[in-house]
Order: C-alpha cells, then sequence, then structure tokens
C-alpha cells in the first residue's frame, strides 16, 4: 500500500486552509489591484459662474445652481486631483451616479456613464484641471439621465460625478484593471425656492417693522438669505406695484425690477424699514417685497408686496411733553451720585446682612458645642 | 437727595440696633425649635405676579398705554435678623421687579390719540427696593391659624426706559418710599408631615402663597411712583 497516497487529518485541514486561503486572495484580488493602482482623490474647488463665485468648501458643497444652468459655457468649475500628475493624461466621464465600475455602465444599452470626450492634463502649480457646465454636460435638452440640470430638480438638489481615468486612452471602455481612478462629486441644486410670504400687511409710521415667512413647502428656510426691495410707490391702504417682480419703476438689481432696501441674514425673517430712508414725503408709501436666496444661491420670486407709509408717530414722550412733563435720556445719574443708583447704599446694606447672617450661624455653632 | 439719606439712614439705624439683639433673637429661635421641631427660620424667598401702572403726573400714560397695569413681576428676599416675641420676626431685604408696557404710537399730532401708526412705542420698569419687614406670625405658630401678615417699608429704586420704534425716548431713575402689606397662607396645614419632611431634607420651613397690596411714591423727571398696585405670589421661609 502507497501510504504516500493516504492523507491524514491533519494534512486535509492544511490543504482546505490552504484553499480558503487562496480563495480569500482571488476574492480580494480586484481591490487589492485596485488600491494597488492608486485611487485618485479627485474634488471641486471652485465654481464660478453668473451664480457667484464659490471657493470655499463650505460654498462648493452647495453647489451649481439654476443660474450657472442657464449659461453653462459661462460657468468654470475648477477639479483638483491631489494624487496626480501634470505628465500624464486623464479621461473623463461623468453619470448620475457614482458608480462606473462594471463595463456594462459604459458601453451598450445599459450605459448610464458618459465619456464627455475630452483629455485633460493637469497645472503643474497645484494639479488642477478647469471644465465648463457645458463641457460636462453630455446630453441635449430630453436627454435627462445626462443632463444634471435638468434631472435634478428635488428641492434639496443632488449630485452630479465626474470620473477621472489615469489613462492614455481616449476612451476608457473596457476593464478597468489596474488603471488608476477617481471619482469628483458635484453637487447640484437648481430649484428655486418659493415666494416668501409676507406675515405683515400694511403698515405705516417712521420706523415700522415689516415680516415674512419662508414660502410654502420651504423646510430650509432657516438657511436662507432674504433680499428686500422697494419695488415702487403704493397708496396708503393699497400698493400700485405688485409683487413678482414687476413693479412700477425702480433700478433693476438680479433680475428683480426694484431697489434692494437690505440683505437679511440666515434666519432673519423680519427688518425695521425707516421710512425717511426710503425718501418718502409725508404720506408717501413705498411698495416692499422680499425674495428668498437659498445656500445654493437660488433667487425666489418676489413675493406679493406690502405697503410702508411715511406717517409721523408721537410716542409716549410727546404726548408727555405735550402735557407739560419733559422727557429726558440724561436722568440716568452715575451710580452713586445724587439722582443715580445708590450703590454705596445698596453694597453697605448687603455686607450688613452678610455680616448679621455669619454673626447669628457662629453663635448658633457655638451654642450647640456648649449644649 | 434728602430722601435718600433719610431712608440710609432708616436702614443703618436698622441693622445697629438689630446686631445686638441678635443673642435674643436665637434664644427665642431655640424656643421655637423646640415648640415646632423645625430648623432655624432665617430667610424668606418670594415670587410674584401683579398689577403695576405708574402715576406719571398726567394722562400721558393712560393715553398712550390705554390703562395697561403690566404684569408686574419680581421677587423678594429678606434676612430674618431678629424674632420679637409673641410677633414675629424682623427682616431686611430685597425686591427687585418688572414690567413692561406696549402700545402701538399714535399719529402725530396725538389728539388724544384717536389715530395710532404701526411704530412700537414701549416702557419698562426695573424696581428695585431695600426694605424692612415685619412677619407677624404669632397666629400660626401659637394659635395655628396659618395666616401671617408682613408690613413692610423701604425705598423704591425704579429704572425705566421708553422706546419708540426701538429708539430710546427716555430713560432714568425714579426714587420713592415703598409701602406693602403681604397677607399670607401657610400651607403646612394641609400636610403637615410633607411640611416637616421639606424641613428636614432642604431647610424649608414655610410655604405660603399670598397677596400683597403695596404703593410706591417714586418721584423724579418722570414719577413712576403707583399709589396703589399688587401682587400675589408663592414664597418659603427657610
Amino acid at each position: 500500500m502507497d501510504h504516500s497516497l493516504l492523507t491524514s487529518p491533519d494534512t486535509t485541514m492544511r490543504t482546505g486552509l490552504v484553499g480558503a486561503l487562496a480563495l480569500l486572495a482571488l476574492l480580494l484580488a480586484p481591490g487589492a489591484a485596485s488600491a494597488q493602482a492608486g485611487s485618485l482623490d479627485v474634488r471641486v474647488v471652485r465654481i464660478e459662474g453668473p451664480g457667484g463665485v464659490r471657493d470655499t468648501n463650505e460654498e462648493v458643497v452647495n453647489g451649481v445652481n439654476a443660474a450657472d444652468c442657464a449659461a453653462p459655457e459661462d460657468t468654470e468649475i475648477t477639479f483638483q486631483v491631489t494624487q496626480g500628475s501634470p505628465t500624464n493624461q486623464y479621461d473623463l466621464w461623468v453619470a448620475l451616479v457614482n458608480d462606473c465600475e462594471a463595463t456594462s455602465t459604459r458601453s451598450g444599452t445599459t450605459q448610464t456613464c458618459f465619456d464627455i470626450n475630452r483629455e485633460i492634463s493637469l497645472l503643474e502649480t497645484n494639479n488642477t484641471f478647469v471644465l465648463t457646465l457645458d463641457e460636462l454636460i453630455v446630453g441635449t435638452e430630453g436627454d435627462f439621465d445626462r443632463n444634471p440640470c435638468e434631472e435634478i430638480s428635488s428641492p434639496q438638489g443632488g449630485s452630479y460625478f465626474l470620473h477621472v481615468y489615469d489613462s492614455a486612452s481616449s476612451s476608457t471602455t473596457g476593464e478597468l484593471g489596474s488603471i488608476p481612478r477617481g471619482v469628483a462629486s458635484i453637487a447640484f441644486d437648481v430649484k428655486a425656492p418659493n415666494p416668501p410670504e409676507m406675515t405683515s400687511g400694511d403698515v405705516s409710521g417712521e420706523n415700522v417693522a415689516v415680516s415674512w415667512n419662508a414660502g410654502e413647502g420651504d423646510s430650509d428656510a432657516m438657511q436662507y438669505t432674504f433680499e428686500v426691495y422697494d419695488v415702487g410707490s403704493c397708496a396708503a391702504g393699497g400698493q400700485d406695484g405688485g409683487g413678482g417682480g414687476t413693479p412700477d419703476g425702480g433700478a433693476s438689481d438680479g433680475g428683480v425690477s426694484g431697489s434692494l432696501i437690505r440683505t437679511v441674514s440666515q434666519g432673519t425673517a423680519s427688518i425695521r424699514i425707516d421710512t425717511a430712508d426710503l425718501g418718502l414725503g409725508m404720506n408717501e408709501g413705498a411698495a416692499i417685497a422680499v425674495l428668498a436666496i437659498d445656500p445654493a444661491g437660488n433667487r425666489s420670486e418676489l413675493s406679493s408686496s406690502v405697503c410702508v407709509t411715511n406717517v409721523p408717530s408721537a410716542g409716549f414722550c410727546d404726548v408727555y411733553g405735550e402735557m407739560g412733563g419733559e422727557c429726558s435720556t440724561c436722568s440716568v445719574a452715575a451710580p452713586g451720585s445724587a439722582r443715580g443708583v445708590p450703590v454705596a447704599g445698596l453694597a453697605g446694606l448687603a455686607v450688613a446682612v452678610g455680616l448679621v447672617v455669619d454673626r447669628s450661624r457662629r453663635r448658633q455653632r457655638t451654642g450647640r458645642t456648649r449644649a | 437727595m434728602n430722601r435718600l439719606a433719610l431712608a440710609s439712614l432708616a436702614l443703618a439705624s436698622g441693622l445697629a440696633v438689630a446686631a445686638p439683639a441678635r443673642a435674643q433673637y436665637d434664644e427665642m429661635m431655640n424656643v421655637d425649635e423646640e415648640r415646632t421641631i423645625g430648623s432655624p427660620e432665617r430667610f424668606t424667598l418670594s415670587l410674584n405676579i401683579g398689577m403695576y401702572q405708574p402715576n406719571v403726573g398726567n394722562d400721558a400714560f393712560d393715553i398712550i398705554y390705554q390703562g395697561e397695569q403690566g404684569p408686574y413681576v419680581g421677587g423678594e428676599f429678606h434676612g430674618l435678623i431678629y424674632r420679637i416675641p409673641y410677633v414675629g420676626p424682623i427682616g431686611l431685604g430685597l425686591g427687585v421687579g418688572w414690567a413692561r408696557y406696549e402700545a402701538a404710537a399714535c399719529v402725530d399730532p396725538p389728539e388724544n390719540c384717536e389715530e395710532r401708526t404701526d411704530d412700537e412705542d414701549e416702557f419698562s420698569l426695573w424696581p428695585l427696593t431695600p426694605m424692612a419687614s415685619l412677619r407677624i406670625d404669632v397666629l400660626a405658630r401659637e394659635l395655628n391659624v396659618p395666616f401671617v401678615f408682613t408690613p413692610k417699608v423701604g425705598m423704591d429704586i425704579i429704572f425705566y426706559r421708553n422706546e419708540l420704534s426701538g429708539d430710546t425716548q427716555a430713560s432714568g431713575t425714579s426714587l420713592g418710599f415703598r409701602w406693602a402689606v403681604e397677607i399670607a397662607l401657610e400651607l403646612d396645614f394641609l400636610e403637615r408631615r410633607a411640611a416637616r419632611s421639606l424641613d428636614e431634607e432642604w431647610g424649608i420651613n414655610h410655604t405660603f402663597v399670598f397677596f400683597q397690596p403695596f404703593g410706591s411714591t417714586a418721584g423724579g423727571d418722570i414719577p413712576m411712583g403707583d399709589s396703589f398696585a399688587w401682587t400675589a405670589g408663592l414664597g418659603f421661609v427657610f
């Protein structure tokens, strides 16, 4: 009997273990290859277009807005590839999905990732490259799966992805293998907020409050910035100038006809308006409307307007003065002075009370000790 | 100034009399401790809410604020320094308060303020009142009738400010005499065991509700006194 052909339980176990390890190595191989190939760290560092300049992390994450989408050829997006090399060529693909690993996602009828037909080199100074939004949008109108400006329409926005392959090929189809690659997420928020709703009615006075709420359905109103406009004249009790960006007269600002009175910071939904600052004569009125700007810079339509009328006001001091009294803002005298707070007296009283209390406690303690 | 000096003098005299009498107070307290089996009564603290309308010397306040009376909220803290046998403890303390009045401004000229604008007119006052009190608790201690009467006198220092649409129109200090009578109902009788437990665990001898009529003669550029006002609230002796 050839004993060499026989296997002991020990040997069987060892063989099984080796097999399992080999299988594990095989399973891990693609990932390991990918890691070995070096994943690229690609990210958006600047967006500049009609929607504004965004070059801080906080601004960039708010992404591309509707104004940028309206003029994609004028909107530049700067990407940075931190592990890239300026001597290499990079092939660029875009997708509404983060995953373009499988061959089927880059070709055929199931294709979800699209070659933008641009091979770029990195700038030597900071490993960046610039694309216009126009270059990133590979679809035409109606090609919803290729056009983030049309496809990403939820109020919260969404992401579009730029896949970067360190490949000399002008079109990286087929297995990616060991090609170094990375993906940059480009935020898109192209839905404008709803127009704010005015909560104050027509008001009159010299320094009056106007307030509003965010438009219906806008849940993240605390994140909005508001712009308050003088959108034209109005008569007391009703305005001539209407909302919706169609007032009678005034300068134009960002597509809104009217004079910007003030920009109100996030989380604030009211302002006081000094009617003198509006240049109103006695009993003249101005129509005031508000628009909302979301964090991505999308601007709502103007709200309906309210009429602010310049009417002189008399407060308590005016009435008091008419009746022979006299108001003064100087009657708070310095502490300790004749008409001021008798601080010394109060402090003395506090000290005296403290001493009495302290003494009584000591006596009590002494009494208890004696007892 | 004279009133201020007199009031300070009165308080100082009170303190001078109170300190040497402390020993007698302690003796009395020990007697009371034996009787009520409670911890010594050293302080009172009360929180209150009520009505207050300053009499500014003419009808301006009524015209603008249309008879508004606050509310007035406040609190008082007294140290009990001497117990008069079969009467109750004398206390020295400090009261603080706050009241705010708000109305739409009148169209100028006011002419009895028949028309109003949307400008906001606000009047705020903050009284600070050092005072002396006599807490007459003999009924509660000797006869188990849970009423305590506390007459108080002190000096009102009332800080005030008037604003029209956020711009200060007037501010200042008004000084005068304050009187008050606190009529308190001690709540110990509701649950004597719980009251004793409160004393043992927290040192709170008595809990009481009270009604307190008071008045002030505070004068100055704009007088802030009110000849008759009231507050009600909850207090503790500890």
